[in-house]
């Protein structure tokens, strides 16, 4: 069942100068209990699209539908969402306690009703014992935990996440990543949440979305969003280092490189799908190349030492560099010949005009 | 080595002699109305070093301030009705000047408008102006409209305090992010609460000082009061009242400088209060404006 939906959303800001349109006709359904993320460069409009959905912000054109219905004009308040803020927004006169019992506050539960649930909430973020204190002297993820405390303890169904933890430093973020994902088992209920960060999205995701250019431009499961992206955008923003794309054309089965000197057999599942002499972008993952033996050659232009793995650039001629991942520490250096394969049900064809993934 | 140490001594006296000399400076006043209250002359004392060590004191001066009944229409003890007066006048300057420069200072921060920053730029400016100019024009047309009592003066005071404090709150409100305002709508507050509960408590120390300059500006007035309300004795302010005792009112009168003096210390009292009580905030104010946290 579709439990948020956005249709045909529409937004412009309009300062003294400047106009900008962060969201130009975006559809997106989400599921019930799905943690779906929304990933897309800083400055596209992913914080836009939370207070679109929360009503902090009406859209100029479209509609927002909540549990099937429409709330176009209802206000925040009648919404029945949280929302975690990027800056967490924890009122700093307050103690945690009282942070965390606002909202039932003002809705007028009773006391006894607001202490149990802060302390039911407390316990499972692991907070009872700085209810007493001051947002001030409360450590990064401290401060975290107590704005999702804040967001859970309405009981909304919705909960909108604006990069909770773009604040946090790598080791913590690990893991309030999985307690995050531990939390959302447990609770089921359905959030949206919205990052720059692709590790982030990858890890967390139940379902990706992408954001670019005021649309949606991939929505479903992350693995398939990573392997089979929907356009050719998606596939060069998705994954670090991104997917290989490479102009080519169809001839007579086979898909060779416009520029550089490579050659493929066109897969089987394209066969219906393409023309004879359509122009293509081929598309694979790094990591999808076995190197060392295999039907072509390159030049070692580069290589970086990442640790886990090296990404090594390899120049095909004509200036064509692909980039390809190898394992562990390999040991090629700057104008070393290399042999190397590509897998070829790993690859991915777009059409070259629209972009579009030929199999999509 | 030892020179060095000359050096630091000499430095430290030097800047300590400074100190006293600006301490001696700002206090002798306060220290010499203070005396004179307590003294029994009632004619402008001469200033010698003896007149400030006093050798006896004489509260006759407070005595017949807040005993005394100058006015016969008036059946309680003439001026501490007067500094209730002003002090219900001021009250009320301070929380009217609170509300306005607030709702300005949010819309000029928050609101999408037209020549926004225009406005705030005028308003600013506005500010230079000094505001006893206003007197006559405010007393001729407040005339029209039946405004010569305590209504048309909290009317006439509260620009003076609310259009500088509500560039301030503008300042204050600019640093708070909308962060906090969007998670209250989200809580379950209306935009109008948000403002009363959260962004009120945030700008509180700017709230504090907008209320204690609209109060200092109102209970220290003497112009517009005495324009306003001059002729009506049972209404006058402590203002109004102590320049009466004393004898400034009225030039052929030999003034009272003690009289006066008591005055000014007992009228100092509520203020004294109200800036110890403050005090806190108002630092919190100074250095929320000027940016230091």
């Amino acid at each position: 069942m579709e439990y948020i939906k956005l249709e045909d959303i529409w937004k412009t800001y309009k300062t003294k100068k400047v106009v900008t349109t962060p969201l130009k006709g975006l559809n997106l359904s989400i599921d019930k209990g799905e943690l779906a993320v929304i990933l897309g460069p800083s400055g596209e409009g992913k914080t836009t699209i939370l207070r679109v959905i929360a009503g902090l912000i009406k859209q100029d054109k479209g509609h927002v539908f909540l549990r099937g219905k429409n709330v176009d004009d209802l206000s925040p308040k009648e919404r029945n969402i949280a929302m975690v803020f990027q800056s967490y927004a924890i009122y700093p006169f307050m103690s945690v306690y009282d942070n965390i019992a606002y909202p039932l506050k003002i809705s007028h539960v009773s006391k006894n009703e607001i202490e149990s649930k802060v302390k039911y909430i407390a316990d499972i973020l692991k907070i009872s014992d700085i209810l007493q204190k001051k947002p001030s002297e409360l450590s990064g993820g401290q401060r975290q935990r107590v704005a999702i405390a804040k967001a859970l303890v309405k009981g909304a169904d919705i909960i909108l996440m604006d990069e909770p933890m773009a604040n946090l430093d790598a080791i913590v973020r690990v893991y309030a990543r999985e307690e995050l994902k531990e939390l959302h088992r447990k609770l089921n209920t359905t959030i949206v949440y919205v990052t720059h960060d692709q590790v982030e999205a990858l890890s967390l995701a139940t379902k990706l979305g992408i954001l670019h250019d005021g649309i949606i431009q991939d929505y479903g499961d992350p693995m398939e969003v990573y392997k089979n992206p929907r356009n050719s955008w998606v596939a060069s923003f998705v994954g670090n280092p991104p997917m290989n794309l490479v102009e080519g054309i169809v001839k007579n089965n086979e898909i060779s490189f416009i520029r550089g000197n490579l050659k493929f057999g066109l897969p089987k599942r394209y066969l219906n799908n393409i023309n004879d002499g359509q122009e293509v972008i081929i598309g694979f993952r790094p990591e999808d190349a076995i190197i060392g033996k295999g039907q072509f050659k390159g030049k070692v232009s580069m290589t970086e030492k990442i640790g886990a793995y090296t990404v090594i650039h390899i120049d095909v001629g004509d200036n064509v560099l692909l980039r390809l991942i190898q394992p562990a520490f390999a040991n090629y250096s700057r104008g070393d010949e290399v042999n190397f394969d590509i897998q070829e049900d790993s690859l991915v064809l777009f059409d070259k005009k629209s972009g579009k993934n030929l199999l999509r | 080595m030892k020179f060095r140490l000359i050096k630091k001594i000499v430095r430290l006296i030097i800047s300590y002699l400074v100190l006293i000399a600006i301490a001696i400076w700002s206090v002798l006043p306060i220290y010499y109305i203070i005396m004179t209250s307590f003294s029994k002359v009632g004619g402008l004392i001469s200033i010698s070093i003896k007149t400030l060590i006093p050798n006896h004191i004489y509260l006759g001066a407070y005595k017949t301030l807040l005993e005394g009944r100058f006015i016969p229409s008036i059946k309680v003890p003439n001026f501490p009705i007067w500094v209730l007066h002003s002090i219900e006048l001021a009250a009320a300057t301070a929380v009217l000047s609170v509300i306005l420069a607030m709702l300005a200072g949010y819309s000029l921060s928050r609101m999408q408008m037209p020549a926004k920053q225009t406005l705030a730029t005028f308003i600013y400016i506005i500010t230079f102006l000094p505001m006893t100019a206003t007197a006559v024009p405010l007393y001729l047309l407040f005339a029209k409209f039946h405004l010569l009592n305590y209504l048309g003066l909290i009317l006439a005071y509260t620009p003076g305090t609310a259009v500088f404090a509500a560039f301030l709150a503008k300042l204050s409100i600019d640093s708070i992010p909308p962060d906090y305002e969007e998670a209250a709508m989200i809580d379950g507050l209306s935009r109008f609460q948000a403002f009363l509960r959260i962004i009120f408590r945030l700008a509180l120390p700017v709230v504090m000082l907008t209320a204690l300059l609209g109060f200092l500006g109102a209970y220290m007035d003497y112009a517009l009061a005495y324009a306003f309300i001059g002729p009506a004795s049972t209404k006058w302010t402590a203002m109004i009242g102590l320049y009466y005792l004393s004898g400034l009112f009225n030039y052929a009168a030999a003034p009272a400088y003690n009289i006066f003096a008591a005055g000014a210390v007992l009228m100092g009292l509520p203020l004294m209060g109200l800036f110890l009580v403050s005090q806190k905030m108002m630092t919190k104010a100074y250095s929320n404006l000027a940016g230091i946290k």
